[in-house]
């Protein structure tokens, strides 16, 4: 098991942002999260990542608990993670942005062998002629790149995708479908992610969690799940209801 | 020239310019350019102490000068009651500012941005409040103390000071640069460009944190200890001064507060412009002089938010990438 929750709540004052969830994530797999705006996927990942600790449950990252851990030692233990709204540190060089993943993420070497590490990296995601930009200076599907990039460098076994093909024409959109087969391909890293393309759903997880209301809806293969009368309800709504 | 000429070029004139400046006093200058010299080096290696947390980490104090009073304190009482010599003693007043900035900075150290500037502020005027309502056989109150002054000259006198102050400020810049440069220094700088995403690629920005306030406290303790000695009179109006809090921060932003450099170069423009504003208008108050720093500082706030350093640099790069353009045209 590489990633579990058990009966995690989250509360924000009266607002039960994640009620009793529950939910597992097997080593290699690619399991996709998606539910309507507001039903709390991006308070799941913070929850994980340990942004917010969870009022009640327990989080296991490889059957370590984690619930109380702080992010540092998370990121440290093998999780990365992404965020739906980019958040490079955009007065630094997309090299420097990676090296810090590699220097403080996983623990080891030096800033040389770091650098070494990093253009190894923006190769791997297809970055690499860009490494003295200013991250500030990047285009969107760029920036994206660069905050998978960074997440890899910290030398993850699981790695949480937030939204990574949103904003994306549909030939970035591929090319990303085609680094997530690739990270989890070569690289042996299990892939949490949250998405709203559902084309992209369906190409790349091969298991998919709906949310609602902080509460689990249903669960199973994405075709499963886009049968599922209540996932149709709740998330897919009036637009697939009435064609 | 070429590349590599360059480069020793950048490393040999700051070397040059601190052996010029360290060989000066042995020409007997008047001793007035003694004294600006060794308000000069402390402005500069006070101002690069404050950088590695201010600067790097983004996380502006403006309580500094109670690390530097501490300094001076403990100094002057070592001296007056031990007689120990403050050129050894100024460790122990690094010391105790950098115990001081690890029990203030856990609590102050969670607060963030306008949060933890406020949260400084009150620190730098609560300590000299504490200080001067201790029993007055200790810290003298409000009478102050009083230390023996270095039995040379005053020509030698000055130029010990300067000679000290000049090393201390070699030493703060090292420190600063080498801190930029390192691993620590990518960490702080990634604190300050955003603080929780810093923490999920596994940067303890607690720890971090910590010692980069704890080590900046030390250098100015080292700095206040070696001031109080220059002045041989403490009180906790001179060494516990909010303008000298505020005045380090403006330096580094004038220079630039993400660079090593900024502090050096910011430091220098203000205390030059503060030495002709004073020989040019003797009477010249010192609200005056105030109003003439806050003016500087709106200007670059307005002008050149990120310091000078960053300003030429872009300005040098535009200029280039045009010249590019230009060879390509042809």
């Amino acid at each position: 098991m590489m990633l579990e929750g058990r009966n995690v709540t989250k509360r924000f004052g009266g607002l039960l942002a994640l009620s009793d969830l529950s939910f597992q994530v097997e080593k290699n797999e690619i399991v996709g999260l998606i539910g309507p705006n507001g039903s709390g996927k991006t308070t799941l990942f913070n929850t994980i990542s340990g942004l917010y600790k969870p009022d009640a449950g327990r989080l296991f990252l490889k059957g370590v608990d984690i619930t109380r851990k702080k992010p540092f030692q998370i990121a440290r233990m093998g999780l990365g993670r992404t965020f739906q709204i980019v958040q490079p540190f955009e007065e630094m060089t997309v090299l420097e942005n990676v090296a810090i993943g590699d220097l403080y993420g996983s623990g080891e070497g030096s800033i040389m062998k770091s650098r070494d590490k990093a253009l190894e990296i923006l190769e791997f995601v297809g970055m690499k002629q860009k490494p003295s930009m200013l991250a500030a200076d990047l285009t969107l599907p760029d920036r994206k790149r660069l905050e998978v990039a960074r997440a890899l460098a910290t030398n993850p076994d699981i790695i949480l995708l937030d939204e990574v093909f949103a904003g994306l024409n549909e030939t970035e959109i591929n090319e990303s479908i085609a680094l997530i087969f690739k990270i989890r391909d070569n690289k042996g890293i299990t892939i949490f992610m949250v998405e709203h393309v559902l084309s992209a759903i369906m190409k790349t997880c091969s298991r998919v969690i709906v949310l609602d209301y902080g509460q689990k809806l249903a669960e199973g293969t994405p075709q499963e799940v886009s049968r599922n009368p209540r996932v149709i309800e709740a998330y897919l709504g009036g637009a697939v209801c009435s064609k | 020239m070429n590349k590599k000429n360059l480069n020793i070029l950048k490393t040999a004139i700051p070397w040059a310019v601190i052996l010029l400046l360290f060989v000066f006093p042995f020409f007997k200058p008047d001793i007035f350019f003694l004294s600006v010299g060794v308000i000069l080096f402390m402005y500069i290696a006070l101002s690069s102490s404050w950088n590695i947390i201010g600067g790097y980490s983004g996380y502006m104090s403006f309580g500094h000068g109670a690390f530097f009073g501490i300094g001076a304190y403990t100094v002057a009482l070592l001296l007056i009651e031990f007689g120990y010599s403050p050129f050894i003693t100024c460790v122990l007043g690094g010391l105790l500012a950098a115990v001081f900035a690890l029990i203030v900075g856990y609590p102050v150290l969670r607060l963030k941005g306008p949060y933890f500037s406020l949260a400084t502020l009150c620190l730098g005027l609560a300590v000299p409040v504490v200080v001067i309502n201790m029993p007055n056989e200790l810290t003298g109150g409000a009478t102050g103390l009083f230390m023996p002054l270095l039995p040379v000259d005053i020509f030698v006198n000055r130029t010990i000071f300067y000679e000290i102050m000049l090393a201390l400020a070699v030493i703060a810049t090292l420190i600063s640069r080498w801190a930029l440069q390192s691993k620590f220094g990518l960490g702080l700088n990634a604190i300050r460009e955003n603080e929780s995403t810093a923490e999920t690629i596994g940067v303890d920005s607690t720890r971090l944190k910590i010692t980069a306030f704890v080590l900046s406290a030390f250098l100015v303790g080292v700095i206040g200890g070696i001031f109080a000695y220059y002045r041989t009179y403490v009180h906790t109006t001179t060494v516990f001064d909010v303008n000298l809090s505020i005045m380090i921060v403006v330096m580094a932003l004038l220079g630039g507060a993400a660079t090593w450099q900024g502090p050096v170069l910011g430091a220098t423009i203000l205390i030059i412009i503060d030495q002709i504003l004073i020989s040019a208008f003797p009477g010249l108050p010192a609200e005056l002089s105030r109003l003439i720093y806050g003016l500087i500082l709106v200007l670059v706030i307005m002008f050149m938010p990120k310091g000078i350093i960053h300003f030429v640099n872009v300005w040098l790069r535009s200029r280039a990438s045009a010249a590019g353009a230009e060879e390509v045209q042809k």
